[in-house]
């Protein structure tokens, strides 16, 4: 977080129960704020790719594997882009397929007050 | 207005403009197959359990025929665009009223080509005669519901290739009605350029209606669908495999002389790709030089063909490392008559017109998104 962030209050706790989402609108951005299992993750709502909607995709967990045939569930939840299926790191931001090169803007979230607190 | 912008103002098409037509939208039907009972007969009602069914159809599953469909394979990503889905609910791209506005308001699409989203895989369908009646069915729907309420929807009429004596009956039923531009043809296992379609293509040349193929869900998976060198194990495997049966269509189509027997023929290859063309037509100009006496009717250059009749459409555009690459395909396959831009809406594969083809040359840009398609489809948009 840099020193000039600026805190937008999302929304009050109680309004984003886990399993939900807010899309909100930052001077002309549009952001998800996402409850994940008690943790508030918000991400930039434009996928980098072609720019979809990219909220209003699903959070998963990360499927990865040990080897081939050998699937496993992680606890890493990815949002998955409503268009072509990507799926970003919801902490980072970063795609799976291509960490460094493509990835969106994520904001830190904090409890501040009862209020979901977003910064830029 | 500048030279550029009275370029993008439009194509003349009769003395309308058309800046975009998009060769590849999928309607889907709201209550699956239940949709098509108003216009079926009330014994193909009985014999599909389409409409109303006895008790026992309501509780089990095959009380309704089951239309050919690769199930094997679960689409992680989902298998259409999961904010296309109308805002009342439902089923994505069965509102026309939705479709209209997420795509054709917002994309400034003039003209846009129904292939029914379901029934792709009809062609591997072992029953002829139902089968017919369902394409009857589902042309009538597709033209009551869609083409009837918005005029920038245009039908591709679906076909029971099958039986060619059936399909050249609902070419005739229907070919004049003013919603229908093209033919809807599913594929199966008898390549494309055989006798059994010549009386289709007769028909569909008579009218100026354009043949439409599209991966058909099927292949490599059903006995009567196209083959694939092997069956794919995962998806994403068979997604892009979906080219290969393309590659025979094509050599099949230009080896048997279709293009020689019917001349203003229009073959339009959606979905399959375009770059694999290179090496195929690679191979055939040099083969044809030296085994032409097998096939002495291809009197011309097989890429004269590709040229004068055989058109693909854009979408799933390539991604390439650099924009040379896909200049060098779009140059080698005559992409300013051949290519027509498609978004495939709703599929999971869509494409966006202002961002998936960022790379298509200035050039040829005006012709892939609107003049192709006009000489394609002619009068038929108008």
């Amino acid at each position: 977080m840099s020193r000039t962030a600026t805190k937008h209050v999302v929304c009050a706790v109680d309004e984003l129960p886990p399993g939900e989402r807010k899309i909100i609108d930052l001077d002309g951005r549009s952001i998800g704020v996402f409850n994940i299992e008690g943790t508030y993750r918000a991400i930039r709502n434009i996928c980098p790719h072609h720019g979809a909607p990219l909220c209003l995709g699903d959070p998963e967990k990360l499927m990865s594997a040990s080897g081939p045939y050998e699937y496993m569930l992680t606890d890493e939840w990815v949002l998955r882009c409503p268009w072509h299926g990507y799926e970003f790191h919801l902490e980072t931001g970063r795609t799976v397929y291509d960490p460094d090169d493509m990835r969106v803007r994520v904001y830190p979230v904090t409890v501040e007050d009862g209020q979901v607190v977003l910064h830029d | 207005m500048s030279t550029v912008e009275a370029q993008r103002d439009g194509q003349q098409n009769g003395g309308t403009k058309f800046r975009m037509v998009d060769a590849d939208v999928h309607p889907y039907h709201r209550e699956g197959m239940n949709d098509l009972a108003p216009y079926l007969s009330k014994e193909w009602q009985t014999r599909l359990g389409i409409g109303e069914l006895p008790e026992w159809a309501k509780h089990i599953n095959g009380g309704q025929v089951g239309m050919p469909k690769n199930e094997f394979y679960r689409i992680t990503s989902g298998p259409l665009r999961t904010d296309t889905i109308p805002p009342e609910g439902g089923v994505p791209g069965s509102d026309p009223e939705y479709v209209g506005k997420q795509l054709l308001d917002e994309y400034g699409i003039d003209r846009a080509i129904l292939l029914g989203g379901p029934n792709s895989g009809h062609g591997t369908f072992p029953n002829a005669p139902a089968l017919a009646a369902i394409a009857s069915a589902y042309n009538d729907w597709v033209l009551e519901h869609w083409c009837d309420a918005d005029e920038r929807y245009r039908a591709a009429i679906l076909l029971a290739p099958q039986d060619a004596d059936l399909a050249v009956a609902e070419i005739e039923r229907i070919a004049d009605h003013p919603g229908v531009a093209a033919i809807h043809m599913p594929l199966f296992n008898i390549a494309p350029g055989e006798k059994h379609y010549w009386p289709v293509y007769e028909r569909a040349e008579h009218y100026g209606l354009p043949i439409l193929v599209h991966p058909g869900a099927t292949e490599g998976t059903y006995t009567q669908a196209p083959g694939l060198g092997y069956i794919p194990t995962y998806y994403l495997e068979w997604h892009a495999c979906l080219t290969q049966p393309a590659q025979s269509a094509v050599s099949s189509l230009i080896c048997n002389g279709v293009f020689e027997k019917f001349p203003k023929l229009m073959y339009v290859f959606v979905e399959t790709g375009f770059a694999w063309l290179l090496d195929l037509m690679w191979r055939l100009e040099r083969d044809w030089k030296a085994q032409r006496a097998e096939v002495p009717w291809v009197t011309k250059h097989p890429t004269d063909y590709l040229i004068s009749n055989m058109r693909f459409t854009s979408q799933p555009f390539y991604e390439t490392e650099r924009p040379e690459h896909i200049h060098m395909v779009l140059e080698a396959m005559h992409a300013e008559h051949t290519l027509l831009f498609s978004s495939d809406y709703p599929h999971w594969d869509f494409d966006d017109p202002r961002r998936a083809l960022k790379d298509l040359p200035d050039g040829i840009r005006d012709r892939v998104f609107a003049q192709n398609a006009i000489d394609t489809f002619g009068d038929r948009l108008s």
